[in-house]
């Protein structure tokens, strides 16, 4: 197993009665009630955050990229990941992000992730993503074409990283006279690119076709076992075994004294995280052409137009959508979710909601201390003879 | 009200095809539907008395396909275009719409030309007015559209769930950015010969009655008028009151 320790950094100073006062911690919250001051302390304890992972083992430390939300204060990821590579020596950091079809020129995304791997002396892990619907609403990017824009950014930029300049791009959304970047990437062919995903089925055989590492964020635990089993058949469709690293799985995590200890330190700040930041009308989640006709449907079907319902913290832990328990428990459960998912790699989320820095830089240690060792040699039941 | 036998086809044209309801008897008319729904309406069935009505579900609404280059309102502009052509008797026709479809119908008279005799619209984005857009349509919940729309709420279409879905991706890849108006429309407009009438719902919330009277003035020849008890479709709230002002208008030669 390898571990990767993730960040979203959000604000964490919601009002209590957020959720009968406004619509959604997106695009239309008002960013008046963004304190630069607070910012500021916010932004280091969580830098400060990261860096204790590269102290504590972990072999990759991530960031992330949203846009105009108190979700995540990180709309640059490129710039989060600059700051960690000056200050880190030994860990990887994946940049999850790039949401390549919002920028206006996937270049510039080329050219920045080949600085950073140079730089770094090869310890960028690149991700690409979609963007999410609310980022569409901020952008001047037309939902219905995101994915268009996706896969030609994407093209795009492998090309540019593999194959000598000048060349001309001659496509739909980014055509190009010259194609040219100085610097080219330090890992050949290029950097190792990780893709996080909800699960669509598109996204899987894509990512699998690739070899690219499929990342499950935020999703029930009988989801990823299902997410998984299609990605290994789309490799094996694709000529070859997925090795398990390349399948990975994002969830937030919480380790306490006792289960019930746990569960009441967490919960205020795991309920903020699913009930005040992700509240979402599906208008603001999904604009129209986000998602496929039937998707939309499907998504329609199952919450209405008002968004998901409210959540506790007791039925994300139930449903393994976090993991949330004394360390016997998350060893437990999360080598029993290793054995059902055959993922290779953990991306885990210690500090979620409204969590404050002490108890952050608390569960941090004894996930690392208590927790990690053991995972880290565990082998999937996936992989035992004969399973795979 | 009696129903007129309304017959239902595809149209084929520069090849694409397009789902069609048509009915009546009378010259042609080219109806281009809302932005909510492509349906034969109260409203259809009163402008069939005097008309012979073609009523094209638009390109990726409702039962029509769309074309992969029909990626913009000027695409739709020049398809429906054809759609004009083809369907002019003596080589003329008049054109209405309402609201998405109101602005299709002047972008499509401007580039079809004299075959297009006369445009009645209502309820007509495409104007960009500065510090007056109209209401952001994509970001507003299903319940928060019909508050906004509709003087009276039970007014509102019912549109089954695949026609709903498919008409609002349809209109977001047409209008998305900017947002419903095209910043080239304003300059356009002198060049269209053909007479429009431009009616505006009293008390349309969406989208302020300037932007009619922006196109009235831009036009060489147009004239607004208000229908009373409506908010932005009037095709719907006052069927009669805006068949008659249509009617009376189109007839005119």
């Amino acid at each position: 197993m390898q571990f990767a320790y993730f960040h979203l950094m959000p604000w964490p100073h919601l009002p209590d009665d957020f959720e009968t006062t406004e619509r959604s911690a997106w695009v239309t919250y008002p960013n008046s009630h963004y304190d630069p001051v607070l910012g500021n302390e916010l932004y280091h304890q969580y830098l400060s955050q990261l860096l204790h992972a590269e102290e504590l083992g972990f072999d990759v430390i991530s960031v992330n990229e949203h846009h105009q939300t108190a979700y995540g204060l990180m709309p640059s990821p490129d710039v989060m990941a600059s700051w960690l590579i000056a200050k880190t020596s030994r860990a990887r950091i994946a940049i999850l992000g790039n949401a390549i079809p919002l920028r206006d020129h996937p270049m510039r995304v080329a050219e920045e992730i080949a600085m950073m791997d140079v730089i770094s002396g090869g310890r960028v892990i690149c991700g690409f993503v979609r963007g999410i619907g609310p980022e569409y609403h901020n952008f001047t990017m037309n939902p219905a074409v995101g994915l268009e824009r996706f896969r030609e950014a994407h093209d795009l930029i492998i090309k540019a990283w593999t194959e000598p300049g000048p060349f001309r791009w001659e496509g739909r959304h980014y055509p190009l006279e010259h194609v040219n970047p100085w610097p080219r990437p330090l890992q050949q062919p290029h950097p190792p690119i990780w893709v996080p995903s909800q699960g669509s089925g598109e996204t899987i055989e894509w990512a699998a076709e690739r070899h690219y590492t499929f990342v499950v964020t935020f999703t029930p635990h009988r989801n990823v076992v299902r997410y998984m089993e299609q990605y290994r058949e789309q490799a094996r469709d694709f000529g070859y075994e997925a090795p398990p690293e390349q399948m990975a799985w994002a969830v937030p995590i919480y380790v306490g004294e006792t289960d019930e200890s746990a569960l009441a330190e967490a919960a205020p700040h795991a309920e903020y995280l699913f009930n005040k930041l992700l509240k979402r009308p599906l208008s603001v989640f999904f604009p129209p052409g986000y998602l496929s006709e039937q998707s939309a449907k499907g998504v329609l079907r199952a919450f209405g137009s008002i968004g998901v319902s409210r959540t506790t913290a007791e039925q994300l832990n139930e449903e393994g959508q976090m993991v949330i328990g004394s360390s016997e428990s998350v060893l437990r459960r999360l080598k029993e979710y290793v054995d059902l998912s055959g993922i290779g790699t953990l991306v885990v989320l210690l500090q979620f909601g409204s969590m404050p820095h002490e108890q952050a830089m608390a569960n941090m240690d004894r996930f690392a201390r208590e927790v990690m060792p053991e995972l880290r040699t565990h082998v999937s039941a996936v992989y035992e003879a004969g399973k795979a | 009200m009696t129903q007129s036998s309304v017959s239902t086809g595809e149209l084929a044209v520069s090849g694409s095809k397009l789902h069609m309801r048509q009915a009546g008897s009378g010259p042609p008319l080219l109806y281009l539907h809302d932005e909510l729904s492509s349906a034969w309406s109260p409203f259809l069935e009163l402008l069939s008395k005097r008309f012979h009505v073609y009523a094209p579900d638009l390109p990726g609404f409702g039962e029509s396909a769309r074309p992969d280059w029909i990626e913009s309102i000027d695409d739709a502009a020049f398809l429906l275009a054809d759609v004009a052509d083809a369907l002019a008797e003596d080589g003329r026709i008049a054109v209405a719409g309402a609201s998405l479809g109101g602005w299709l119908a002047l972008e499509m008279a401007l580039r079809a030309g004299p075959v297009v005799s006369r445009v009645a619209v209502a309820g007509c984005p495409g104007i960009a007015i500065a510090g007056d857009p109209p209401a952001d349509y994509f970001i507003l919940t299903p319940e928060e559209r019909t508050a906004l729309f509709f003087n009276d709420p039970s007014k509102a279409p019912e549109v089954d769930e695949d026609h709903m879905i498919r008409n609002e991706q349809m209109t977001a890849r047409l209008v998305w950015q900017p947002r419903y108006v095209s910043p080239k429309l304003g300059g356009r407009l002198h060049r269209l010969r053909a007479p429009v009438l431009v009616a505006w719902g009293r008390d349309d919330r969406f989208l302020s009655r300037a932007h009619g009277e922006a196109l009235v003035e831009g036009l060489p020849d147009a004239e607004l008028t208000v229908v009373s008890g409506s908010g932005h479709f009037p095709a719907i709230e006052q069927p009669q009151a805006l068949a008659d002002s249509f009617m009376s208008f189109l007839v005119r030669s």
